[in-house]
């Protein structure tokens, strides 16, 4: 697909942080830096593209929290590979975004 | 939890609402989701709640952004669902859709079918390079009344040498060949030129080499280009054909070149190019007019700077020699001169079925809009349900083009098939008719009025039904307002267009058939029955001194008269004088000489005896000429009445004497001997011109047309005259064997495809428009049985009503015909090259027609209206 050999820089960056595991939209701004107004129309289009997945989150996690379900991105096959051939133009992206830490999301009761 | 202010929330809720509702929801969700749990995060960070805010509404602004990116999808999703639903609706209506379609098809069919026959002759260039700069010098010639006569070929150097206007210059002829060598001589067309033709036309030949300027002198010319056609029948295609003879009338020719497929000039069907290699006479004969001229425009250059140019060598030419007064110069691009005479005829059914297609279309917006009437309720739920007026719009839009573009792709079949149809039917001599087909221009032209159509007839119904009245249509058992004040306006309108377009088509078809008609009524001043033509040709070395030739006819007639089955039978030139004849300008003895601008030309035939008697022209005084007439005894001549009374008028012309030049020429003498009727020898469609006529004995012709009358059936004969032909001769080939039936036939064979097109245009003009005129007071009827049911109720009678309706109906039908009329009288004048002895205003055709309409539109609004009112008043009351 087209979009394997056009990927910008701003989506490589957002396709390794989901490949890191900061799967949900506003994770991904707060570790790219990316503002909301580009961070999501990167991932649709790249979900559009099939290189990435979107799911909804469990519903008990959700209502715990009293809010809605929220919506998580994994990379697909074919985004792996679209990320592998992207590092290889922009070399620096793997070392810029820290691998992640313990989800804070997750360990809240 | 503590209540917070949550404007990102409204934001997000707010810009949701320019999300595709597909995407809606759940896009809401993702957004509400990830700011309300960054929200509790920020709350469990314990950050201030301003700076939260700030945060929370910053992050929720690139929502904005989120959802403009999903813009186009709307538009997508729009449209499948537009889609969806108009294929739903059109399928919910089988027999709508299918009468719709079958309009539609028809009508874009028809189109289209013109239109590759316009796009075909008039559209695509010639096939030569630079064709548009291609010009026909013709001489323009006022003595003979013809515009497009020969040059000579001192004249044509003249032009070549002093004009400032061409590349270059060529001239040529048509000249006909009798090939023999092989079993059957064949008659083969080809022409004779200068080299620089092949220049002007881009051509070269695919083997071998053109001839050149040096080939162009008497000895050196025994060179010959043959087409591919005649290669590959004449030579079995054989590759080593460059050097090979070929007798071409009775002498032989070197071939050097074979040209491409496709090339023929200057007819469709030339097949050989010899060099014009004249002798020194016809170099210098500057009174011989046999060569026509043809250039190439330099680039930027006008057809009518050319003619302002040539016009000026013109007149010094007329100064220069007195007795060119009286011809000038007449450029015409070649486009022109192949394809101008069938032009207007095109444009004019081009329009016919775009009149047609038209009213196809005001049929289907009026089922539309009566079907809107049932669909009020739909809408209005839907305007209800907060559906925008531009939404609705397009939704309707969407069915109407689908069901135009399906229209399209059959349409294009129907095209397909109709242009077989065309071609098949239409005279072999129409110019180009092998470039028509459905080409990528004739697609998008069927694409263009799909579409064209597709908004033509859906949008005054779109328009109309977006708006609906929400309060009437709602109501239970609302009567909707399909039949209120509006929709019957818009439906008188589109009834008004289709009666003034039908009007239009019927007085152009009216004053076609008329026209035809004039034609078949033109006396001909022959009698066509039972005739057979066919021409000889002869060539060779044994017909070079004319006696041989006279004798050759001679004995043949003899021999065809003594066959049973044959009453008589006689020779001349040419039944029907061919656009440019053999003609010569003549002098009265005993006039005084008349100003050379002044004189007229008249053409020169030879005739057998017995001629005269086989086509029954009348003979009005004198004597026909029997034979006796030698080469040594004087000269004799038959004149036409046309003549005789040009020239005698008043007198009697037998045992006057003229020539042919001026009286001090060397030309013999000619006694007239008989005066004969008038034939329309130059076709039906021009007045009979004066004629001159010598004996064969005393001006023998080497090529000749043979006309036989039968007891019966002549075409039977035609075998057994043949017979006799080769018995004198087995070398000379014998071509165009018709009846007389069949050559007149011909003569109108166009004229009669315009007239049969048209006239099916214009009945099924006059069949939609009944159609539609029913449509509409059918559709009026019944809304208005309920007030109709009222009216009888309190008491009006049958006729009242009855007439009340049909008063309505007719209105609308003068309506039409008013505008119809105005528009035929300033549309039949682009008509008048079509017409003969038919006025393009012609009253009676003006009058009778709309008669013809009114009864129409009385018996289609007569047969619903009836039928109305003669429901029982309970009933209709009841009706909802």
């Amino acid at each position: 697909m087209a979009i394997r050999t056009s990927l910008s820089h701003s989506a490589a960056v957002i396709l390794q942080a989901v490949a890191n595991g900061y799967r949900y939209g506003f994770d991904v701004m707060d570790v790219t830096g990316l503002p909301s107004g580009s961070v999501y129309p990167a991932l649709r289009r790249m979900e559009q593209a099939g290189l990435v997945d979107s799911k909804w989150e469990k519903e008990g996690l959700a209502q715990n929290e009293g809010r809605p379900p929220r919506r998580y991105y994994e990379v697909t096959p074919a985004g792996t590979d679209a990320l592998a051939e992207a590092l290889k133009r922009y070399r620096l992206i793997e070392r810029l975004l820290p691998v992640p830490k313990p989800k804070l999301s997750r360990q809240r009761g | 939890m503590k209540q917070h202010l949550r404007p990102h929330l409204w934001l997000i809720a707010w810009i949701s609402r320019f999300v595709p509702r597909r995407y809606r929801s759940d896009w809401k969700q993702e957004w509400e989701a990830e700011l309300l749990d960054r929200q509790s995060r920020l709350e469990q960070w314990q950050r201030p709640e301003l700076k939260s805010t700030r945060d929370l509404l910053k992050r929720s602004t690139g929502a904005l952004w989120d959802a403009l990116w999903l813009q186009p999808r709307r538009l997508e999703e729009d449209m499948f669902q537009d889609l969806r639903y108009g294929a739903r609706m059109l399928l919910q209506k089988p027999g709508f859709t299918f009468i719709a379609l079958v309009a539609l098809a028809l009508g874009i069919g028809a189109s289209t079918a013109i239109f590759s026959i316009v796009n075909g002759i008039l559209l695509r260039p010639l096939p030569y390079r630079n064709s548009d700069r291609i010009v026909m010098v013709w001489m323009d010639n006022h003595r003979l009344g013809i515009d497009q006569d020969w040059h000579s070929y001192p004249n044509y150097v003249d032009y070549r040498d002093q004009n400032q206007v061409f590349e270059q210059m060529a001239a040529f002829n048509d000249r006909a060949f009798n090939l023999t060598g092989s079993s059957d001589p064949e008659r083969v067309l080809g022409m004779w030129s200068t080299a620089s033709l092949f220049q002007i036309l881009g051509v070269q030949p695919s083997i071998g080499r053109a001839f050149t300027v040096e080939e162009e002198e008497p000895g050196k010319d025994l060179v010959v280009v043959i087409s591919h056609g005649l290669w590959q029948r004449w030579f079995g295609g054989d590759p080593g054909v460059i050097g090979q003879q070929l007798i071409m009338n009775g002498t032989g020719r070197t071939v050097i070149g074979v040209m491409p497929p496709g090339v023929t000039f200057p007819s469709k069907d030339s097949e050989l190019w010899v060099p014009l290699a004249l002798n020194p006479n016809g170099r210098n004969n500057r009174g011989g007019f046999s060569l026509k001229a043809i250039g190439l425009l330099r680039p930027g250059v006008s057809i009518s700077q050319a003619r302002a140019d040539l016009g000026t060598i013109a007149g010094r030419l007329e100064q220069q020699y007195s007795f060119l007064a009286g011809y000038g110069v007449n450029p015409v691009l070649l486009h022109d001169q192949i394809v101008g005479k069938i032009r207007p005829a095109l444009l004019v059914l081009l329009a016919a079925v775009a009149f047609v297609l038209l009213i196809g279309c005001a049929n289907i917006a009026n089922l539309l809009l009566a079907r809107a009437a049932t669909r009020e309720r739909e809408i209005a739920i839907r305007t209800a349900l907060g559906a925008r007026r531009g939404r609705l719009i397009r939704q309707l839009l969407t069915e109407s083009l689908l069901m135009s573009l399906i229209g399209g792709v059959l349409g294009i079949g129907v095209a397909i098939a109709g242009l077989k149809f065309l071609i098949s039917v239409s005279p072999p001599e129409t110019p180009r008719l092998d470039q028509v087909t459905v080409d990528g221009r004739v697609l998008l032209f069927a694409l263009a009025v799909s579409l064209s159509s597709g908004l033509l007839f859906g949008l005054a119904p779109a328009l109309h039904s977006s708006k609906p009245n929400l309060n009437e249509s709602l109501k239970e058992g609302g009567r909707g307002t399909g039949a209120g004040i509006r929709g019957s306006r818009i439906r008188g309108l589109l009834v008004i267009s289709e009666i003034a377009l039908s009007l239009v088509l019927l007085i152009g078809a009216g004053l076609m058939i008329k026209s035809f008609h004039r034609l078949q009524q033109v006396s001909l001043g022959f009698n066509p029955d039972r005739l057979l033509t066919m021409n000889v040709r002869l060539a060779g070395s044994k017909y070079r001194e004319g006696p041989q030739a006279a004798a050759f006819y001679q004995q043949v007639l003899k021999r065809i008269e003594a066959l049973p089955g044959v009453q008589s039978a006689g020779a001349i030139t040419d039944v029907f004088l061919s656009i440019t004849p053999n003609s010569g300008t003549f002098s009265i003895e005993g006039r005084p000489p008349v100003p050379p601008a002044e004189q007229i030309e008249v053409p020169v035939d030879s005739v057998s005896p017995g001629y005269f008697q086989t086509m029954g022209i009348s003979l009005l005084s004198g004597r026909e000429f029997d034979g006796t007439e030698g080469q040594d005894s004087p000269r004799v001549v038959i004149i036409n009445d046309s003549m005789a009374r040009r020239f005698w008028p008043g007198e009697d012309p037998l045992g006057k004497r003229f020539k042919y030049g001026d009286t001090d020429s060397n030309s013999p003498w000619l006694t007239i001997v008989g005066v004969v009727g008038d034939m329309r020898r130059t076709g039906f469609e021009l007045a009979e011109r004066c004629e001159t006529f010598l004996p064969i004995s005393q001006n023998p012709a080497g090529s000749m047309t043979l006309v036989v009358r039968g007891a019966a059936d002549p075409m039977p004969l035609a075998a057994a005259v043949r017979e006799q032909v080769w018995a004198v001769d087995h070398d000379q080939p014998i071509y165009d064997v018709k009846s007389m039936d069949k050559m007149l036939a011909d003569m109108t064979s166009q004229r009669r495809l315009n007239m049969l097109l048209m006239g099916i245009f214009a009945g099924s003009a006059l069949l939609l428009a009944a159609v539609g005129i029913y449509g509409v007071v059918s559709y009026g009827m019944t809304q208005r049985t309920h007030e109709i049911g009222v009216r009888m109720a309190l008491g009006a009678r049958k006729a009242q009503v009855l007439s009340l309706v049909l008063r309505q109906a007719m209105i609308v039908a003068v309506m039409g015909l008013a505008v119809g009329s105005i528009a035929s009288l300033l549309l039949t004048r682009l008509m008048v090259t079509l017409l003969y002895g038919v006025s393009p205003t012609d009253p009676f055709t003006f009058g009778s027609i709309p008669l013809l309409l009114v009864g129409v539109a009385f018996v289609a609004s007569y047969i619903p209206a009836r039928r109305v009112t003669n429901v029982d008043p309970m009933k209709a009351l009841r009706y909802e």
